[in-house]
């Protein structure tokens, strides 16, 4: 079975689009968290009040041109920029290959032997919103032309001021909004003729992913692996955000913007929306990594999956199958539970997970390695967690330091949680993912410095 | 706008939604037989121009012109602009 080695990394997020700054803000534990904007209270009161943006980079600035922007949503474009970043960041030449498309290959590397592998939840759904935003706009707009003069105004006026600028409908909006788009993009981008996957799994979308993408090279079908998640969330009247906030999923938390977010603490009120975010991975086998002479961040040595079959939504409660997976992770590297000494949870925040999380990693881990949540920093990125933070994993072995958990002043349980940034000697980190459906993942990394 | 500006502001927005960085362009130049555009160009053109010049074309307009050159886009986009 081939080692398989992160050799690069990119990132889009709320706290920075490249690594070092990202991994900064992260270390100095930086959160981003904006009141949601008026508008979306005059659709209906919603019981959250705060959310993350996710200010888009600037694409051209980041190498795209204005075609891509125009035919690809946000979900794409991020993964297409963190996926240069990775690219670069592993050393790997490229050479372009279609001027006119904008479209490179990857230099002495067999395109069969390189695959993608994104997760997202929900794919271009930006892209979908736009396009039914400005459907029902025009319809309306037709619609009210018959009014009485005034009467015919106020309600232009009205919906301008809720719809935003409503540009012409974009001719590529389907191929936009499908989810396979997004892994689809990056591959075409830089030529990828291997297994190209989109992996659909709510919240353990990016943890999917990568898990595929790592299986594909132990197995030895893949030299490469392009992986990781990307989500992009946003609309212009906050409809993802209201659909989560009619679940009682959303933080109610009273007090400072910085204070509202608070996985694993007593008084944590469910969990921060965040518009999404992209994280990419370079994955080698060790083979092909030391024939180019890199260095990797960590070695990804287990992989595990379970299904709750329980409830579309709900945690199963005695989390039987969370437990297993946690199990079979350490199984799968042939180590011992024991030996994991730091742990990327996947606490939300939410009443249900951090309580039954909370509950197994206390059962299964008697060491108590250090634990941390990268969402009690960005919020949930959804698809795209698992990825940011199996990054974050990657980071933390390498250079040795864990980024604090914001806000946890009162623990649920006397775990060792990192709350400011700590620095120690890091062998295996653990990164946990559980999604809307019942879908569980797990991905172990090792030190490789 | 005179056609001069127009037509330089179509060259404009032919590179950036065709990546055209260094082609040579002309009020002479045929979008199809001299740049090879397809139908995913036009469309993109048509997003670029509606932008570009702040209007609304039809959507048969990637009909109307698609045999065009770059002067006849300037003449149909000032006779949109002055209906």
């Amino acid at each position: 079975m081939s080692r398989v080695l992160i050799t690069g990394a990119g990132i889009v997020s709320a706290l920075g689009n490249d690594i070092q700054t990202f991994w900064q803000q992260c270390l100095a534990g930086k959160t981003y968290v904006e009141a949601i904007p008026e508008g979306w209270q005059s659709l209906g009161v919603t019981q959250s009040k705060v959310y993350s943006p996710l200010p888009l980079p600037d694409y051209k600035a980041a190498g795209l041109k204005k075609f891509e922007i125009t035919q690809h949503d946000p979900a794409t474009l991020n993964a297409l920029v963190a996926t240069h970043q990775a690219l670069q960041h592993a050393n790997i030449p490229l050479t372009q290959q279609a001027e006119r498309k904008h479209c490179f290959t990857i230099n002495n590397h067999n395109p069969y032997r390189i695959g993608v592998f994104i997760g997202s939840g929900s794919g271009g759904l930006n892209s979908l919103y736009e396009s039914l935003q400005g459907d029902l706009y025009r319809g309306v707009i037709k619609e009210i032309q018959d009014f009485p003069e005034g009467q015919k105004e106020r309600l232009t006026a009205r919906y301008d001021a809720l719809f935003g600028e409503v540009k012409r409908k974009n001719t590529f909006s389907l191929p936009m909004f499908l989810p396979n788009s997004v892994a689809a993009g990056v591959a075409t981008k830089y030529g990828v003729k291997g297994d190209v996957q989109i992996n659909v799994y709510s919240c353990a979308a990016g943890a999917k992913a990568i898990i595929a993408a790592t299986r594909a090279i132990q197995n030895g079908h893949l030299d490469i692996a392009l992986a990781g998640g990307s989500e992009y969330t946003s609309d212009e009247i906050g409809s993802t955000f209201r659909s989560f906030d009619t679940l009682n999923t959303l933080t109610t938390y009273e007090g400072p913007l910085n204070s509202v977010n608070r996985p694993f603490d007593k008084g944590r009120q469910n969990f921060l929306y965040s518009e999404g975010g992209c994280a990419m991975l370079v994955l080698e086998s060790e083979t092909n990594a030391r024939k180019r002479n890199v260095s990797p961040l960590a070695e990804i040595v287990g992989t595990a999956e379970s299904f709750d079959s329980h409830h579309f939504m709900q945690l199963e409660p005695s989390g039987l199958e969370i437990k297993n997976m946690m199990i079979k992770l350490a199984e799968s590297a042939s180590i011992s539970l024991s030996d994991v000494n730091y742990i990327n949870a996947h606490g939300t925040a939410t009443i249900a997970n951090d309580e039954l999380e909370s509950r197994l990693l206390e059962e299964l881990y008697p060491q108590r390695p250090y634990i941390n949540s990268t969402k009690s920093l960005l919020g949930h990125t959804l698809g795209a967690s698992g990825a940011i933070e199996t990054l974050v994993c990657a980071l933390s072995l390498q250079q040795g330091t864990m980024h604090p958990s914001l806000n946890l002043t009162a623990p649920i349980r006397p775990l060792n949680f990192v709350t400011q940034k700590t620095s120690a000697k890091l062998k295996y980190a653990a990164n946990f993912s559980y999604g809307f459906g019942g879908h569980n993942a797990g991905l172990l990394l090792k030190a490789t410095n | 706008m005179d056609k001069s500006e127009v037509i330089e502001k179509i060259k404009e927005a032919l590179h950036d939604s065709m990546n055209l960085p260094d082609a040579e362009l002309s009020s002479s130049t045929k979008l199809v037989e001299d740049l090879n555009a397809d139908s995913v160009d036009f469309a993109t053109l048509l997003m670029e121009l509606e932008e570009v010049f702040n209007c609304k074309i039809p959507d048969s307009a990637g009909a109307e012109i698609s045999d065009a050159t770059i002067g006849q886009v300037a003449d149909y986009i000032i006779k949109l602009k002055q209906a």
